[in-house]
This record gives structure tokens, C-alpha cells and sequence, in this order.
């Protein structure tokens, strides 16, 4: 999710690839939630903007905080200041936590009802007989 | 909960991007910043041999060549080795900070063997167009035109004939006048009758033949005849007299216009010895005519530089997103803080430049070049002195800050020792054969608005006389040259809503007018006989174009009058005859009869 909403050439990207890395997260789930996410983002984009000018500009409260963000070295290179990374990085942040319980709510579902179902299908058989899922097969192996 | 093989590759991967830019990294990053220095200036920038040492906070570079944008045949500058302190950690909050530059042999306006132009994506420039001072201030231009003619025509004769004489104008006004009237009079005249009516009138006087009379009818008919005539011949008298009055009227008018071209023509004349006293020029226009068009030509390069630094800045500061852009690009917002940092400050730069091949050398500081001035509330401070060949000793200092309400650059230069050997001042038609030259200017430019003074002294001048030989220059320009060995110019210069307005001031001046003068003087007795001549003549000459002209057109009149008022009298002179004839051919019976009859016929 935080990939796909977040600007993908950014170090907040980098970071979150980083840590999908050294941690044992599904590979598949977060090539899912990129993709998904990343076109969501892709049409919220101009609404990220206004909540991160809103974040920057309106809140008085936080502009210390922003100002320590931008003068901080290293955490300036997260580009707080910036309207459309702030916007999405704090809306990823606020939706991680539904979208985690609703993830597993909806992985539960999809295993009981439609899981058996789904490995049966012609279609999954010729995908997991192709090239490209034994090249997947071997990136989940050496996480 | 960690992945051993994804730390394993993780590690693998941070070294191997480590290994890499640490062999790599200066060529990685001469050719970052060449390109964003090219996108930047609008032109190539290249970069040789730079080098980054972390460790000693340094950034080095051989040469650093920057090419005009505008004329990317020639560099906007180039610089030798350059030593640049950076503070490091600030470059990991995005911010380059840099407390010191040492820059050598810093070359402006270097010519380039290949193009330095980039391929950008084309937008319609809105730049104002470079000051013209022929196209915003023609009234200046013709101003100094006419001076080069005065100026090169200094003697009696050409400023009589160059004299702007209102004579000759009159004088075709009245011509028109008189123009007015003639035509004014041949309508009159046509009314009258012509050749052919004139005959018929004296057919029907021949026809009367009273020796046919055998009644008291036949009486009556011809009496009644000769009545008939006789008004139309009374009517053609009348008609003849008006017309004859009026155009004897009007040229009794037109006769006493002599007297009146002559006073204009002397009056004009009389201008003429007044302008020649003052020696036929305006000195205020002398002085722009010499001066005026270097100066402002002057300006204008400087305001050319100025307007790139003003380009660059607005450029810096606009956070324009790029075309081709991509997620993210949002808008950058900045605080003020006393902790904040523009994007980049160069607290100082130190310059020095120095060629014994060209005997030219510069040393001198620029301090406080930042991309947002509104944080660092600083000017940028120039202070720069040198020498070039052909330009001599130059010092400049000046103060650019951009982050008021209107950008101000407030500029001091002064040049001594400035070889004019060769140089030829505009209007003096002779090179220099030496001289040195001093030059304080001091320019503050405020918005569109600009407020300078520029004084201009040059010294041990001596002109090379025999280099003229494309025209014959009077004798007069040639004792002046020879006479002159200092010039002294003060010009004041102000520049709002796009135009120039100058008030320039030199001993040339004065030199002038008192040489002019004197050549007048020396001349007096003879430009006078010139002038008494001249004016006798052109007066006479006038006089007598009107009065040909008035006795002409009279002439033409009364041509055109034709027959006499005395023929016409002789006409009815030979009706009353008829009459009488008539009258005496009846019988005295018949006669008291037709008294009754031919009652009132003769009224």
C-alpha cells in the first residue's frame, strides 16, 4: 500500500522496499497492494496534494514540525515540505490500519470460499505452469 | 520475522552501490550537474576534471565553461581551477551551502568553437525587447542628426542655406491667394457675352433699317428693337464695370504685397545673423550627439547582465514543475526560519584572474549569492578590480537584491587609464593619436527604473589630423580638434516607463561655441556684406515674382474684358442714331400718332 500510494522515486519508496526486504512480509501481497494502491494513487494524486498544502499551510500547530522536518539532515530527504508526498505518506499512514484488518477479513473470505475454486481454474494451472511464476517461486524462496 | 536471505542481499547491494559511486561518484556527478546546470542556464555547461573529497568538505574542478544562452557562439563565462568548501551534512537536508569559492582566471564573453546551444522544449518568451534609443526616443535621433548637419557645415554660406527661411512659404501663400482671385474673375468674366453673342448683337444693330418704316407698326417694332439692345448693351456696360472695379479693387491690395515680402525676407535674414552669432548649434544637443549613444549603448550591456542574473534568479525561485513530470511533484513549501537555508548560498566567492600575455588581471569577491534572498535577507555584494588590455585599470562594486518588491541593483564602476588611441568621438571626424581616459559610473536600477550619473574625463588628448580623408571637414572642426586636449563629460541618465531621458554635459561644449563664435567674429565685416547681399537680392528677387505675377494676372482680366466700355458706348451711341433716324423718316401727322403708341417704349 505505501508503495503504491507514495511516489515511487522517493526515499520514503526506497525505505518501505528496504524493510520488504529484511522483513518476512508476502511478496505476493505486496506486489498485489502496490499495484492496487498504485493506481488508486495514481487518481487520488491531486487530493494528496490539497491534504499536504492543507498539512503544511493550514495547521499552524505543525509547522515546527515541518520545519524540523526539512532542516533535519537525511530527514529533509524524505520531503516532507512537499505537498503531494505528504499528503499521500500521512493518508497511507491513517488508512494502514483498516487496510491491514480488512486485508486479513478479506484473505480469510477468499480462502474458504473461493481458494479451492480458484486453484481449479484452467487459467491458474497454465500461470503456475509458466516461466515467470517459477521465477516468482524463486524470489519468495530466498526471502 | 526478518528474512536471512533478504539481509544478505540487502548487504550485498549496499556495498556494491557503495563500491561503485566511490569509484565512480566525481564523474557521476560532473555529469549531474552538467545537466542540471545546462536545463538551469538555458545553455551547455561543462565541467572537466571535478572532485569531490568528503572528508575535506571540498569540491574541485579544472575548468568550469558556461555558454550564453542568448549567443551560444561566445561563453557567459569560464572559469580555471576552482577550489568549492561545501558543508556536507547540509547536502543531506537538500541544501548547498557553500562558505567559500575560490575561482581562477575568470573569463567573461569567451568565444566557443562549437554551439553551446541545448535542445529545449520551445516557450514563448515574454522578455522585453532590448531598449532601442533610435526606436523609443526618435525625437533625440533627429535632434542629433541635425546637429551632424549644422555640425559639419560650419560656415556662413551652408548656414544661410541651411537657415529655415519662412519667406518662400508666404510668399506661395499669396501666390494661392492670388490664384483664389483669378479664378474668381474668370467665372465673373464668362458670364459676359462672348465672340459669338457680341456678333449676334451686332447683326442685330446692322439689321435695323429705318428707311423700311411705312407704318406707325413698323416704327414701333424697330424702336422697340433699338430699346431691347440698347439694355443689353446698358446690362454688358454694368456687368463690365463690376467686374473691372473688383479686379481693380483686389490688385490694388496685391500691389502693396512687395512691401510686405520684403519684410519678411528680411526678417529672415535677420534670424540668420542672429543664429550665426550663436554659432548655429544647441550645445545641450552637441553633447548627446558625442556622448549620448555610447552611454546608453553602455547601459544597455549592463542591463543585459543584469537581466540574465534576474532571469536566473526568478528561475531559482519560481518552483516551476518540469514538463515531462511524474508522480510527486506536488509544490514545495518553505518556511521562514532562522534555521533554514536556501536551496543554494554561496556565502563567497573569491575571483582572481590574471594573464601576462594579455596584460590583464582580476581579483575581487562576490559574497552572498543565494537562490532565496527573502531567507537570507542579504544582497549579493560584488566588489571586483582589474585590468584588461585596451580597457585599462577597472574597479566595480555593487549591491543585487531581489527579494523587495522590485528587484534593485545599485552598481559603481570606474575605469582609469583608458587608452584612446584610435578612438573617434562621434561628430569629430579625426581618430585619436593618444589620450587616457577615466570613466565613474554609478547605476541604480530599481524595477524597470533606472537612476545614474556617468562623468567621463580624458586627458593629453591629441587628434591625428591627416587621418581624414574620406570628406573635407571645415576648417573650423579642424582648429577644434587641434585645440582640444581634455574632455570633461557629465551625464545624467534617467530611465522610466521604458524611455531614456539624458542630460549630458561637456567642455565640448563650451569649446565650441567659443571657437564658433570667434570664427564669426573674425569674419563679422565679411559675414555681414555676405548677409546685406543676400538679403538685397533675395528681397528684390521676390518683389519682383509678386508684381510680375499681380500684373499678370490684371493683365489677363482685363484681356478677357475684351471690348471696351467705350465701344459699347459707341453702340448705343449709333442706336440713338438709328433712332433719331427713324424718328425723322414719318411725317409729322404720323408722328403725334405714334407719340401715343410709342408712349413709354424709350424708358
Amino acid at each position: 500500500m505505501f508503495l503504491g500510494m507514495t511516489p515511487f522515486l522517493s526515499l520514503f519508496s526506497f525505505i518501505i522496499i528496504i524493510i520488504t526486504i529484511i522483513l518476512n512480509v508476502n511478496i505476493s501481497m505486496f506486489i498485489l497492494g502496490s499495484l492496487i494502491f498504485g493506481i488508486i494513487g495514481y487518481i487520488i494524486d491531486p487530493l494528496f496534494h490539497h491534504f499536504g498544502y492543507f498539512l503544511l499551510i493550514d495547521v499552524p500547530a505543525l509547522e515546527s514540525l515541518w520545519i524540523i522536518c526539512t532542516n533535519t539532515p537525511l530527514l529533509s530527504l524524505l520531503r516532507f515540505n512537499n505537498t503531494t508526498n505528504l499528503g499521500s505518506i500521512v493518508t497511507s499512514f491513517t488508512f494502514s490500519i483498516p487496510v491491514y484488518f480488512a486485508t486479513i477479513f478479506l484473505v480469510k473470505k477468499y480462502r474458504t470460499r473461493f481458494g479451492e475454486k480458484v486453484n481449479k481454474l484452467k487459467i491458474t494451472k497454465i500461470i503456475k505452469g509458466s516461466k515467470l511464476y517459477s521465477i516468482y517461486q524463486k524470489i519468495t524462496l530466498v526471502g | 520475522m526478518f528474512r536471512r536471505n533478504g539481509i544478505i542481499l540487502l548487504l550485498t547491494v549496499v556495498a556494491f552501490l557503495l563500491i561503485l559511486p566511490t569509484l565512480f561518484l566525481d564523474s557521476i556527478i560532473e555529469n549531474y550537474l552538467e545537466d542540471y546546470g545546462s536545463e538551469q542556464a538555458g545553455a551547455l555547461v561543462e565541467i572537466e576534471g571535478l572532485t569531490i573529497s568528503f572528508i575535506h568538505s571540498k569540491i574541485e574542478w579544472d575548468q568550469l565553461i558556461v555558454a550564453d544562452s542568448e549567443n551560444p557562439m561566445l561563453n557567459l563565462f569560464e572559469t580555471g581551477f576552482t577550489v568549492m568548501d561545501i558543508d556536507i551534512p547540509l547536502l543531506f537536508s537538500r541544501k548547498l551551502l557553500v562558505p567559500n569559492i575560490e575561482i581562477l582566471d575568470l573569463q567573461f564573453q569567451t568565444g566557443r568553437e562549437k554551439s553551446g546551444a541545448i535542445k529545449k522544449k520551445t516557450k514563448k518568451k515574454t522578455e522585453k525587447p532590448v531598449h532601442s534609443p533610435d526606436a523609443e526616443n526618435p525625437e533625440d535621433n533627429q535632434k542629433n542628426s541635425e546637429i551632424q548637419v549644422n555640425f559639419e557645415n560650419v560656415n556662413v554660406d551652408s548656414l544661410i542655406d541651411k537657415m529655415e527661411m519662412k519667406a518662400p512659404a508666404k510668399i506661395d501663400s499669396l501666390k494661392s491667394v492670388y490664384a483664389n482671385a483669378s479664378e474668381q474673375w474668370h467665372k465673373e468674366l464668362d458670364q459676359l457675352p462672348d465672340d459669338q453673342q457680341l456678333d449676334l448683337l451686332e447683326d442685330r444693330i446692322n439689321n435695323i433699317d429705318y428707311k423700311q418704316i411705312k407704318s406707325a407698326d413698323d416704327l414701333k417694332k424697330i424702336l422697340s428693337e433699338v430699346s431691347d439692345i440698347k439694355k443689353e448693351i446698358r446690362g454688358i456696360i454694368d456687368s463690365n464695370k463690376e467686374i473691372k472695379d473688383m479686379v481693380s479693387h483686389q490688385t490694388k491690395d496685391f500691389k502693396r504685397h512687395p512691401d510686405l515680402v520684403k519684410v519678411w525676407v528680411e526678417n529672415d535674414y535677420d534670424s540668420a545673423s542672429e543664429h550665426l552669432s550663436s554659432g548655429g548649434f544647441s550645445t545641450e544637443n552637441l553633447a548627446r550627439m558625442i556622448f549620448g549613444d555610447e552611454i546608453i549603448s553602455q547601459i544597455e550591456e549592463y542591463q543585459s547582465y543584469l537581466s540574465k542574473g534576474r532571469k536566473y534568479y526568478t528561475k531559482f525561485n519560481s518552483n516551476e514543475k518540469s514538463e515531462d513530470g511524474q508522480r510527486g511533484d506536488g509544490e514545495d513549501i518553505y518556511f521562514e526560519d532562522m534555521q533554514y537555508y536556501p536551496v543554494a548560498w554561496i556565502k563567497n566567492v573569491q575571483l582572481s584572474s590574471s594573464s601576462k600575455a594579455k596584460k590583464s588581471y582580476i581579483i575581487g569577491s562576490v559574497k552572498d549569492i543565494s537562490t532565496h534572498q527573502q531567507i537570507t535577507n542579504l544582497p549579493i555584494v560584488i566588489d571586483v578590480l582589474g585590468e584588461a588590455e585596451g580597457l585599462g585599470s577597472y574597479k566595480g562594486n555593487g549591491e543585487i537584491y531581489y527579494a523587495g518588491s522590485d528587484p534593485r541593483e545599485d552598481l559603481e564602476v570606474s575605469i582609469s587609464n583608458i587608452p584612446l588611441k584610435g578612438y573617434e568621438f562621434k561628430g569629430l571626424p579625426f581618430p585619436l593619436e593618444n589620450g587616457t581616459g577615466e570613466i565613474q559610473s554609478s547605476l541604480h536600477f530599481l524595477g524597470d527604473n533606472l537612476l545614474g550619473s556617468v562623468h567621463f574625463n580624458a586627458n593629453q588628448l591629441e587628434f591625428n589630423l591627416d587621418a581624414e580623408n574620406k570628406k573635407q571637414s571645415s576648417m573650423i572642426i579642424r582648429e577644434i580638434a587641434q585645440s582640444i586636449d581634455n574632455i570633461d563629460m557629465q551625464a545624467e541618465i534617467e530611465k522610466s516607463a521604458g524611455s531614456f531621458k539624458t542630460h549630458i554635459s561637456s567642455n565640448l561644449d563650451d569649446i565650441f561655441k567659443s571657437r564658433i563664435d570667434d570664427s564669426i567674429k573674425a569674419n563679422k565685416s565679411g559675414t555681414n556684406t555676405q548677409i546685406a547681399k543676400r538679403k538685397a537680392d533675395d528681397t528684390q528677387k521676390y518683389q519682383d515674382e509678386i508684381t510680375s505675377e499681380v500684373s499678370q494676372l490684371e493683365k489677363q482680366a482685363l484681356d478677357k474684358l475684351g471690348i471696351s466700355e467705350a465701344e459699347y458706348k459707341d453702340k448705343l451711341k449709333q442706336l440713338d442714331k438709328l433712332k433719331k433716324e427713324a424718328e425723322k423718316s414719318i411725317t409729322n401727322k404720323q408722328k403725334k400718332d405714334l407719340e401715343k403708341k410709342l408712349k413709354n417704349i424709350f424708358r
